[in-house]
């Protein structure tokens, strides 16, 4: 799902912040895209993970 | 007679309930200890002493009528402070939540101890909403290990471990998304369960992670353990995460062994990542229940990457609105993981929810062969308060993320955990093992707990330096 040579965390933190309704400053921006590396890093057993096509997400809404 | 402190909760509910001791002694004489000795482990953060005397006296009066008391009669016990305790501001372990009113009423759990008459003491320290496994909380201080102050007492329910170690309550009620009860339990050296995600309700507590949040006791004693566990089960319609379950009990077959059971040891993942000494006690365990198979679940790293996926992106979502307004008053600790979780595209959340589809379903698999599976719970023992990365076997890893290494692919899907404590694991700290279930299970894991107890494998008294 994700190319951790290619991700690029600073770019997208500063494009996703306000998609988010969060702003930062250039420093908030570096130190938030650190802690997303290691998201991807400590997430890229399951993000790199080969799903059955017919799967479902495990949340079953019970209404 | 034995100090109260070090008594056993089924033992302190029996002397309250034939008069030999009242409810309100026992209360006042937890009430003094807490006054004398929480400062070395900062477990409380509120101490509702007004309430314990009112509820033990409630619970005296009771006996005087000749009414039941309750199987906790006088036992005194203490919540995480994300649960509603009717009349305390529910701080969830933040600095933000300070605005909140006092709670109007009490968690459903803490209620469900209360009509079972145990006596409330007070609120109990936390890693900030619940995200992390060290409880150094900047706001209210660290919690110290009862074994060795200098070290964590675990986390997130760091207070609610260190608070029965420490001999200061018989009882603790605390949660767990990732580890949060079985982490504390491991590395204070007591007794957790972690339930089937929804057997227990969460209602009257804050959420961190509700797609993973479960609650669960802390105690010393397997039938402690039982008791308090039993006390909590009951329907509330007000957490629709909660199973349509009976109640099943588990004290009543407690002391029934494990004949017929079959109990595997998993590796693979579980054996990795570890300390000697954690997986030593890993073997004392497994050869004490007589294990007959190593059994991996390949996919739990897998698993565990998505209950980290998954957290960061629900806790973040939970708390986006003061995460937009007041990022500072967030935990430094955990801020930045939470404001990059609040960056996690939704094809990452919803690929990694069906990973952990994907894993239950193998899960299921080895659960038609076994009924117990075994592992460690945290992959060392308590470490020094305020270290920042685990070096362990030529593997450098962040320290606050990675005790979860072993608990999380388990809560992942939601399957129950006992947590027993093996003393001196490393020759002075104990550590805790998990005893994993196949979903409502609970009694077998109790089971195999009390034989692990009655064999001397497992104990656990209060922290030498606290008896």
């Amino acid at each position: 799902m994700i190319d951790p040579a290619k991700f690029d965390p600073v770019a997208y933190v500063t494009a996703a912040a306000p998609a988010m309704g969060l702003s930062f400053t250039p420093e908030r921006v570096q130190i938030v895209a650190e802690a997303l590396a290691l998201v991807v890093r400590i997430g890229a057993p399951a993000l790199s993970y080969k799903l059955p096509p017919d799967s479902e997400p495990a949340p079953v809404f019970i209404p | 007679m034995t100090e109260l402190h070090t008594m056993s909760a089924t033992e302190l509910a029996r002397l309250v309930r034939q008069r030999t001791l009242s409810a309100t002694e026992v209360a006042k004489s937890a009430l003094a200890r807490i006054a004398s000795r929480n400062a070395e482990v900062n477990a409380f953060t509120e101490v509702t002493e007004t309430r314990a005397l009112a509820d033990a006296a409630a619970v005296d009066a009771k006996i005087a009528r000749g009414d039941d008391p309750g199987m906790l009669a006088g036992v005194p016990f203490a919540a995480k402070n994300l649960f509603d305790i009717t009349g305390t501001v529910t701080l969830a372990g933040s600095k933000i939540e300070q605005r909140r009113a006092p709670a109007a009423k009490d968690a459903f759990a803490v209620a469900r101890w209360h009509e079972a008459g145990a006596v409330c003491l007070g609120a109990l320290n936390m890693d900030e909403y619940a995200y992390g496994f060290t409880t150094e909380n900047s706001h209210y201080g660290a919690c110290h290990n009862p074994h060795d102050l200098t070290r964590i007492a675990g986390g997130s329910s760091g207070g609610s471990g260190a608070a029965v170690a420490a001999g200061l309550v018989q009882i603790s009620l605390g949660t767990d998304t990732n580890g949060s009860i079985r982490v504390p339990a491991s590395v204070n050296g007591i007794f957790g369960i972690k339930p089937t995600y929804g057997r227990l309700s969460r209602g009257g507590s804050v959420l961190f992670c509700p797609s993973l949040d479960h609650i669960g006791p802390f105690a010393r004693s397997t039938a402690d353990l039982a008791v308090a566990y039993d006390s909590l089960q009951g329907d509330d319609p007000h957490d629709h995460a909660q199973a349509a379950r009976p109640v099943e009990r588990v004290l009543r077959t407690l002391s029934t062994g494990i004949g017929g059971m079959r109990t595997a040891r998993l590796v693979g993942h579980f054996e990795e990542h570890g300390t000697r000494e954690v997986q030593n006690a890993a073997t004392t365990v497994a050869q004490a229940l007589g294990v007959a198979a190593h059994v991996e679940l390949p996919d739990a790293a897998a698993a565990r990457a998505a209950a980290f996926l998954i957290t960061s992106a629900e806790a973040a979502q939970m708390r986006l609105p003061d995460l937009r307004t007041r990022p500072d008053d967030f935990e430094p600790l955990s801020r930045d993981r939470m404001l990059a979780g609040a960056m996690i595209p939704a094809q990452w959340l919803l690929h990694a929810q069906r990973v952990r589809a994907v894993f239950r379903d193998q899960a299921w698999d080895l659960f038609r062969n076994w009924d117990i599976l075994i592992a460690p719970a945290t992959p060392t023992v308590a470490t020094p308060i305020g270290q920042d990365w685990l070096e362990i076997e030529g593997e450098r890893t962040p320290l606050r993320p990675s005790f979860g290494v072993y608990t999380q692919p388990i809560s992942c899907i939601g399957l129950p955990v006992l947590t027993v404590p093996i003393q001196n694991a490393d020759g002075r700290l104990p550590v805790g093992i998990q005893l994993i279930g196949a979903p409502w299970t609970e009694s077998l894991l109790f089971r195999a707990a009390a034989v692990l107890e009655e064999a001397g494998i497992c104990a656990a008294p209060v922290a030498p330096n606290f008896q």
